[in-house]
Protein backbone atom coordinates (compact mmCIF):
# COMPACT_ATOMS: atom_id res chain seq x y z
CA UNK A 1 0.00 0.00 0.00
CA UNK A 2 1.33 3.40 -0.99
CA UNK A 3 2.14 5.68 1.97
CA UNK A 4 0.31 9.01 1.94
CA UNK A 5 2.17 12.29 2.42
CA UNK A 6 1.75 13.67 5.96
CA UNK A 7 -0.59 16.51 4.99
CA UNK A 8 -3.07 13.98 3.63
CA UNK A 9 -3.04 11.82 6.75
CA UNK A 10 -5.68 12.02 9.46
CA UNK A 11 -4.37 13.85 12.49
CA UNK A 12 -3.26 11.42 15.15
CA UNK A 13 -2.39 12.04 18.77
CA UNK A 14 1.31 12.15 17.84
CA UNK A 15 0.92 14.58 14.98
CA UNK A 16 -1.11 16.93 17.18
CA UNK A 17 1.71 16.78 19.70
CA UNK A 18 4.21 17.53 16.95
CA UNK A 19 2.15 20.52 15.84
CA UNK A 20 1.98 21.84 19.39
CA UNK A 21 5.74 21.46 19.73
CA UNK A 22 6.44 23.25 16.47
CA UNK A 23 4.15 26.11 17.55
CA UNK A 24 6.00 26.26 20.84
CA UNK A 25 9.31 26.27 18.98
CA UNK A 26 8.25 29.17 16.76
CA UNK A 27 7.01 31.06 19.82
CA UNK A 28 10.25 30.45 21.65
CA UNK A 29 12.30 31.63 18.67
CA UNK A 30 10.25 34.83 18.45
CA UNK A 31 10.72 35.43 22.16
CA UNK A 32 14.47 34.90 21.89
CA UNK A 33 14.78 37.44 19.11
CA UNK A 34 12.36 39.92 20.66
CA UNK A 35 13.80 39.88 24.19
CA UNK A 36 16.79 42.17 23.41
CA UNK A 37 14.49 44.58 21.59
CA UNK A 38 12.06 44.63 24.52
CA UNK A 39 14.98 45.13 26.90
CA UNK A 40 16.19 48.06 24.83
CA UNK A 41 12.71 49.55 24.76
CA UNK A 42 12.45 49.51 28.55
CA UNK A 43 15.82 51.13 29.06
CA UNK A 44 18.23 48.20 29.25
CA UNK A 45 20.82 47.25 26.69
CA UNK A 46 20.32 44.60 24.06
CA UNK A 47 23.01 42.00 24.39
CA UNK A 48 23.33 39.15 21.92
CA UNK A 49 22.18 35.73 23.06
CA UNK A 50 25.78 34.56 23.39
CA UNK A 51 26.66 37.51 25.59
CA UNK A 52 23.59 37.11 27.79
CA UNK A 53 24.56 33.53 28.41
CA UNK A 54 28.12 34.59 29.20
CA UNK A 55 26.98 37.21 31.65
CA UNK A 56 25.27 34.53 33.68
CA UNK A 57 28.04 31.96 33.50
CA UNK A 58 31.12 33.14 35.37
CA UNK A 59 33.41 34.54 32.64
CA UNK A 60 36.54 33.47 34.48
CA UNK A 61 37.60 30.94 31.86
CA UNK A 62 36.93 33.30 28.98
CA UNK A 63 38.76 36.07 30.79
CA UNK A 64 41.77 33.82 31.34
CA UNK A 65 41.71 32.95 27.66
CA UNK A 66 41.64 36.63 26.72
CA UNK A 67 44.40 37.50 29.18
CA UNK A 68 46.57 34.83 27.57
CA UNK A 69 46.14 36.65 24.24
CA UNK A 70 47.45 40.02 25.44
CA UNK A 71 49.88 41.00 22.73
CA UNK A 72 53.28 42.62 22.93
CA UNK A 73 52.77 44.16 19.48
CA UNK A 74 49.88 45.12 17.18
CA UNK A 75 48.28 41.90 15.93
CA UNK A 76 45.32 41.03 13.74
CA UNK A 77 42.49 39.58 15.81
CA UNK A 78 40.78 36.34 14.75
CA UNK A 79 37.01 35.90 14.77
CA UNK A 80 36.95 33.56 17.79
CA UNK A 81 38.93 36.00 19.94
CA UNK A 82 36.75 38.88 18.76
CA UNK A 83 33.59 36.98 19.74
CA UNK A 84 35.11 36.17 23.11
CA UNK A 85 35.88 39.87 23.61
CA UNK A 86 32.29 40.82 22.71
CA UNK A 87 30.84 38.27 25.14
CA UNK A 88 33.13 39.42 27.93
CA UNK A 89 32.54 43.13 27.32
CA UNK A 90 28.79 42.59 27.67
CA UNK A 91 29.36 41.74 31.36
CA UNK A 92 30.66 45.35 31.91
CA UNK A 93 32.86 44.03 34.69
CA UNK A 94 35.91 45.91 35.90
CA UNK A 95 38.34 42.99 35.53
CA UNK A 96 37.10 42.54 31.97
CA UNK A 97 37.64 46.24 31.26
CA UNK A 98 41.26 45.98 32.42
CA UNK A 99 41.82 42.88 30.25
CA UNK A 100 40.20 44.62 27.27
CA UNK A 101 42.43 47.67 27.70
CA UNK A 102 45.47 45.40 27.81
CA UNK A 103 44.23 43.87 24.54
CA UNK A 104 44.45 47.24 22.75
CA UNK A 105 47.14 45.66 20.57
CA UNK A 106 44.56 43.55 18.73
CA UNK A 107 43.06 45.05 15.60
CA UNK A 108 40.96 43.87 12.68
CA UNK A 109 42.65 43.55 9.32
CA UNK A 110 42.19 47.00 7.70
CA UNK A 111 42.38 45.38 4.24
CA UNK A 112 39.24 43.35 4.91
CA UNK A 113 37.12 46.29 6.10
CA UNK A 114 35.57 49.24 4.36
CA UNK A 115 36.31 51.56 7.28
CA UNK A 116 39.71 53.04 7.99
CA UNK A 117 38.70 54.44 11.39
CA UNK A 118 40.91 53.15 14.20
CA UNK A 119 38.03 53.25 16.65
CA UNK A 120 36.18 50.69 14.51
CA UNK A 121 39.19 48.55 13.67
CA UNK A 122 40.42 48.10 17.23
CA UNK A 123 37.86 45.83 18.99
CA UNK A 124 38.76 47.11 22.47
CA UNK A 125 37.90 50.69 21.51
CA UNK A 126 34.68 49.61 19.81
CA UNK A 127 33.61 47.49 22.80
CA UNK A 128 34.57 50.03 25.46
CA UNK A 129 32.41 52.54 23.59
CA UNK A 130 29.52 50.09 23.29
CA UNK A 131 29.42 48.57 26.77
CA UNK A 132 31.27 50.96 29.07
CA UNK A 133 31.07 54.67 29.83
CA UNK A 134 33.53 57.30 30.98
CA UNK A 135 33.96 55.55 34.35
CA UNK A 136 36.48 53.29 32.59
CA UNK A 137 38.74 56.22 31.60
CA UNK A 138 40.93 56.21 34.79
CA UNK A 139 41.77 52.57 34.08
CA UNK A 140 42.88 53.43 30.53
CA UNK A 141 45.02 56.31 31.83
CA UNK A 142 46.66 54.02 34.40
CA UNK A 143 47.45 51.37 31.77
CA UNK A 144 48.69 53.93 29.22
CA UNK A 145 50.96 55.67 31.72
CA UNK A 146 52.36 52.34 32.82
CA UNK A 147 52.98 51.04 29.29
CA UNK A 148 56.30 51.75 27.61
CA UNK A 149 55.30 51.15 23.98
CA UNK A 150 54.21 54.19 21.97
CA UNK A 151 51.76 52.14 19.81
CA UNK A 152 49.91 51.16 23.00
CA UNK A 153 49.71 54.75 24.27
CA UNK A 154 48.46 55.91 20.85
CA UNK A 155 45.67 53.36 20.90
CA UNK A 156 44.87 54.23 24.52
CA UNK A 157 44.65 57.88 23.47
CA UNK A 158 42.16 56.97 20.73
CA UNK A 159 40.15 54.95 23.26
CA UNK A 160 40.06 57.87 25.70
CA UNK A 161 39.09 60.30 22.94
CA UNK A 162 36.24 58.04 21.91
CA UNK A 163 34.89 58.03 25.47
CA UNK A 164 35.32 61.62 26.69
CA UNK A 165 35.35 65.09 25.14
CA UNK A 166 38.35 67.40 24.89
CA UNK A 167 37.47 69.49 27.95
CA UNK A 168 37.25 66.34 30.08
CA UNK A 169 40.59 65.16 28.64
CA UNK A 170 42.14 68.48 29.66
CA UNK A 171 40.60 68.09 33.12
CA UNK A 172 42.11 64.60 33.47
CA UNK A 173 45.50 65.83 32.25
CA UNK A 174 45.37 68.62 34.83
CA UNK A 175 44.25 66.17 37.52
CA UNK A 176 47.40 64.12 36.96
CA UNK A 177 49.46 67.24 36.07
CA UNK A 178 50.58 65.44 32.93
CA UNK A 179 51.56 68.70 31.22
CA UNK A 180 54.15 69.34 33.90
CA UNK A 181 55.68 65.90 33.51
CA UNK A 182 59.37 65.63 32.60
CA UNK A 183 58.89 62.23 30.99
CA UNK A 184 58.96 62.54 27.16
CA UNK A 185 56.72 59.45 26.84
CA UNK A 186 54.03 61.10 28.97
CA UNK A 187 54.31 64.37 27.06
CA UNK A 188 53.94 62.39 23.83
CA UNK A 189 50.82 60.75 25.30
CA UNK A 190 49.37 64.19 26.12
CA UNK A 191 50.05 65.26 22.52
CA UNK A 192 48.29 62.12 21.24
CA UNK A 193 45.30 62.87 23.45
CA UNK A 194 44.89 66.34 22.04
CA UNK A 195 45.76 65.48 18.44
CA UNK A 196 42.63 65.04 16.35
CA UNK A 197 44.40 63.63 13.29
CA UNK A 198 46.52 61.01 14.93
CA UNK A 199 47.70 58.00 12.92
CA UNK A 200 47.70 54.65 14.63
CA UNK A 201 49.97 51.82 13.65
CA UNK A 202 47.72 48.86 12.60
CA UNK A 203 48.75 45.26 11.94
CA UNK A 204 47.46 44.23 8.52
CA UNK A 205 47.75 40.45 8.35
CA UNK A 206 48.00 37.67 10.93
CA UNK A 207 51.60 36.99 10.00
CA UNK A 208 52.61 40.64 9.97
CA UNK A 209 53.33 41.99 13.38
CA UNK A 210 54.96 45.32 13.97
CA UNK B 1 7.69 11.73 25.99
CA UNK B 2 10.47 12.98 23.71
CA UNK B 3 8.24 15.76 22.46
CA UNK B 4 7.36 16.74 26.02
CA UNK B 5 11.03 16.89 27.05
CA UNK B 6 12.00 18.90 23.97
CA UNK B 7 9.21 21.42 24.58
CA UNK B 8 10.38 21.84 28.19
CA UNK B 9 13.94 22.42 26.93
CA UNK B 10 12.70 25.02 24.46
CA UNK B 11 10.72 26.82 27.14
CA UNK B 12 13.74 26.87 29.44
CA UNK B 13 15.91 28.16 26.62
CA UNK B 14 13.47 30.97 25.99
CA UNK B 15 13.19 31.91 29.66
CA UNK B 16 16.99 31.95 30.11
CA UNK B 17 17.83 35.06 28.04
CA UNK B 18 14.75 36.81 29.46
CA UNK B 19 16.07 36.21 32.97
CA UNK B 20 19.53 37.49 32.06
CA UNK B 21 18.21 40.62 30.37
CA UNK B 22 15.88 41.39 33.26
CA UNK B 23 18.85 40.85 35.59
CA UNK B 24 20.80 43.46 33.62
CA UNK B 25 17.90 45.92 33.75
CA UNK B 26 17.60 45.41 37.48
CA UNK B 27 21.38 45.96 37.87
CA UNK B 28 21.05 49.26 35.99
CA UNK B 29 18.17 50.28 38.25
CA UNK B 30 20.07 49.40 41.40
CA UNK B 31 23.11 51.38 40.28
CA UNK B 32 20.92 54.40 39.48
CA UNK B 33 19.13 54.03 42.82
CA UNK B 34 22.45 54.06 44.67
CA UNK B 35 23.67 56.99 42.57
CA UNK B 36 20.74 59.00 43.94
CA UNK B 37 21.81 58.18 47.50
CA UNK B 38 25.45 59.34 47.22
CA UNK B 39 26.07 61.31 50.44
CA UNK B 40 27.38 64.89 50.35
CA UNK B 41 28.92 64.52 53.81
CA UNK B 42 29.77 61.67 56.20
CA UNK B 43 26.50 59.88 56.86
CA UNK B 44 25.47 56.93 59.01
CA UNK B 45 24.30 54.18 56.69
CA UNK B 46 20.92 52.48 57.11
CA UNK B 47 20.18 48.80 56.55
CA UNK B 48 18.47 49.12 53.18
CA UNK B 49 21.26 51.27 51.69
CA UNK B 50 23.80 48.76 52.91
CA UNK B 51 21.94 45.91 51.20
CA UNK B 52 21.69 47.99 48.03
CA UNK B 53 25.43 48.68 48.11
CA UNK B 54 26.12 44.96 48.49
CA UNK B 55 23.92 44.15 45.51
CA UNK B 56 25.54 46.85 43.40
CA UNK B 57 29.02 45.63 44.35
CA UNK B 58 28.12 42.06 43.35
CA UNK B 59 27.69 43.17 39.74
CA UNK B 60 31.45 43.94 39.63
CA UNK B 61 30.68 46.48 36.91
CA UNK B 62 32.87 49.54 36.36
CA UNK B 63 29.99 52.02 36.67
CA UNK B 64 29.00 50.31 39.93
CA UNK B 65 32.58 50.69 41.21
CA UNK B 66 32.49 54.42 40.51
CA UNK B 67 29.24 54.84 42.46
CA UNK B 68 30.59 52.75 45.34
CA UNK B 69 33.66 54.99 45.51
CA UNK B 70 31.36 58.01 45.63
CA UNK B 71 29.53 56.28 48.51
CA UNK B 72 32.68 56.35 50.65
CA UNK B 73 30.82 58.93 52.75
CA UNK B 74 28.65 56.24 54.30
CA UNK B 75 29.77 54.66 57.55
CA UNK B 76 28.35 52.44 60.27
CA UNK B 77 27.71 54.15 63.57
CA UNK B 78 31.01 53.80 65.51
CA UNK B 79 29.11 54.07 68.80
CA UNK B 80 27.08 50.96 68.03
CA UNK B 81 28.26 47.36 68.40
CA UNK B 82 31.77 46.20 69.16
CA UNK B 83 34.68 48.60 68.46
CA UNK B 84 35.91 48.44 64.88
CA UNK B 85 38.54 50.25 62.85
CA UNK B 86 37.53 53.11 60.50
CA UNK B 87 38.19 50.81 57.56
CA UNK B 88 35.74 48.24 58.89
CA UNK B 89 33.15 50.92 59.56
CA UNK B 90 33.04 52.12 55.94
CA UNK B 91 31.03 49.62 53.86
CA UNK B 92 32.33 50.94 50.51
CA UNK B 93 35.90 50.03 51.45
CA UNK B 94 34.90 46.53 52.46
CA UNK B 95 32.85 45.98 49.31
CA UNK B 96 35.47 47.40 46.95
CA UNK B 97 38.08 45.14 48.52
CA UNK B 98 35.84 42.10 48.39
CA UNK B 99 34.40 42.43 44.88
CA UNK B 100 36.96 44.47 42.94
CA UNK B 101 40.41 44.35 44.50
CA UNK B 102 43.33 46.56 43.56
CA UNK B 103 42.22 47.10 39.94
CA UNK B 104 39.74 49.69 41.24
CA UNK B 105 42.55 51.90 42.64
CA UNK B 106 42.82 54.25 39.58
CA UNK B 107 39.12 55.09 39.93
CA UNK B 108 39.60 55.92 43.63
CA UNK B 109 42.62 58.10 42.79
CA UNK B 110 40.68 60.09 40.20
CA UNK B 111 37.69 60.62 42.49
CA UNK B 112 39.96 61.66 45.36
CA UNK B 113 41.87 64.15 43.20
CA UNK B 114 38.60 65.60 41.92
CA UNK B 115 37.07 66.03 45.36
CA UNK B 116 37.36 69.27 47.32
CA UNK B 117 36.28 67.59 50.55
CA UNK B 118 39.05 66.57 52.96
CA UNK B 119 36.81 63.94 54.57
CA UNK B 120 36.35 62.26 51.16
CA UNK B 121 40.10 62.32 50.36
CA UNK B 122 40.87 60.81 53.80
CA UNK B 123 38.41 57.99 53.20
CA UNK B 124 39.74 57.45 49.66
CA UNK B 125 43.28 57.30 51.04
CA UNK B 126 42.14 54.76 53.61
CA UNK B 127 40.54 52.68 50.84
CA UNK B 128 43.71 52.81 48.73
CA UNK B 129 45.91 51.88 51.69
CA UNK B 130 43.66 48.94 52.54
CA UNK B 131 44.05 47.57 49.00
CA UNK B 132 47.58 48.39 47.94
CA UNK B 133 50.92 47.80 49.57
CA UNK B 134 53.22 50.77 50.28
CA UNK B 135 55.32 50.02 47.18
CA UNK B 136 52.19 49.82 45.00
CA UNK B 137 50.98 53.17 46.38
CA UNK B 138 54.37 54.67 45.60
CA UNK B 139 54.15 53.27 42.05
CA UNK B 140 50.67 54.74 41.58
CA UNK B 141 51.85 58.12 42.91
CA UNK B 142 54.64 58.09 40.34
CA UNK B 143 52.30 56.93 37.58
CA UNK B 144 49.95 59.85 38.18
CA UNK B 145 52.96 62.16 38.93
CA UNK B 146 51.40 63.15 42.23
CA UNK B 147 54.73 64.16 43.78
CA UNK B 148 55.15 66.93 41.21
CA UNK B 149 51.46 67.86 41.30
CA UNK B 150 51.09 71.39 42.67
CA UNK B 151 47.31 71.30 43.26
CA UNK B 152 46.12 71.54 46.86
CA UNK B 153 43.86 68.49 46.43
CA UNK B 154 46.74 66.34 45.20
CA UNK B 155 49.03 67.49 48.01
CA UNK B 156 46.36 66.80 50.63
CA UNK B 157 45.67 63.38 49.11
CA UNK B 158 49.37 62.50 49.13
CA UNK B 159 49.69 63.43 52.79
CA UNK B 160 46.63 61.29 53.60
CA UNK B 161 48.12 58.40 51.64
CA UNK B 162 51.47 58.63 53.37
CA UNK B 163 49.99 59.03 56.83
CA UNK B 164 49.79 55.74 58.72
CA UNK B 165 46.73 56.62 60.73
CA UNK B 166 44.87 59.63 59.36
CA UNK B 167 41.90 60.70 61.43
CA UNK B 168 38.85 59.75 59.44
CA UNK B 169 35.82 61.84 60.29
CA UNK B 170 33.02 59.39 61.07
CA UNK B 171 29.35 60.27 61.29
CA UNK B 172 27.40 59.06 64.33
CA UNK B 173 23.70 59.04 65.12
CA UNK B 174 24.30 61.40 68.04
CA UNK B 175 26.31 63.86 65.89
CA UNK B 176 23.54 63.74 63.31
CA UNK B 177 20.99 64.53 65.98
CA UNK B 178 23.16 67.39 67.31
CA UNK B 179 23.48 68.78 63.80
CA UNK B 180 19.71 68.61 63.35
CA UNK B 181 19.16 70.37 66.70
CA UNK B 182 21.72 73.03 65.69
CA UNK B 183 19.98 73.61 62.35
CA UNK B 184 16.60 73.84 64.09
CA UNK B 185 17.92 76.41 66.62
CA UNK B 186 19.50 78.40 63.79
CA UNK B 187 16.15 78.46 61.95
CA UNK B 188 14.36 79.70 65.11
CA UNK B 189 17.05 82.37 65.60
CA UNK B 190 16.70 83.53 61.98
CA UNK B 191 12.91 83.69 62.28
CA UNK B 192 13.20 85.77 65.46
CA UNK B 193 15.59 88.17 63.70
CA UNK B 194 13.13 88.62 60.87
Amino acid sequence: MKKLPFWMMRPTKHSRCAHTTSFLFVGVCCLMFCTPAIAQAVGGSAPALGSTVTSLIAPREQLKKLESLIQAAPTVVDEETYQNMVNLAATRRLDVAVALVRCLGLNRNPAGHSTSRTAELVPTIELLGRYYDESVVPLIYAEALEHKESWFRDRAAVAIKSLIKEDKIREMDALFSLDASQDPAILEFVDSLLNSNMEVDLASSPAQQH
Amino acid sequence: MKIFVSSIVFILLSVFPCTVVSQEISDNQKIKQLENLVPAEPTVIDGSTKVLMQEVAKTQRVDAALILVRCLGFNDDPEWGHPRSAQELIPAIQLLKLHYGKTVAPIIYVEALRSDHPWFRDRAALAVRSMLSQSEIHKMDQLFSLDSNKSANAQAFISSLSSNAPDVELATYSSKTLKEVGRHLEEIHNKKKQ
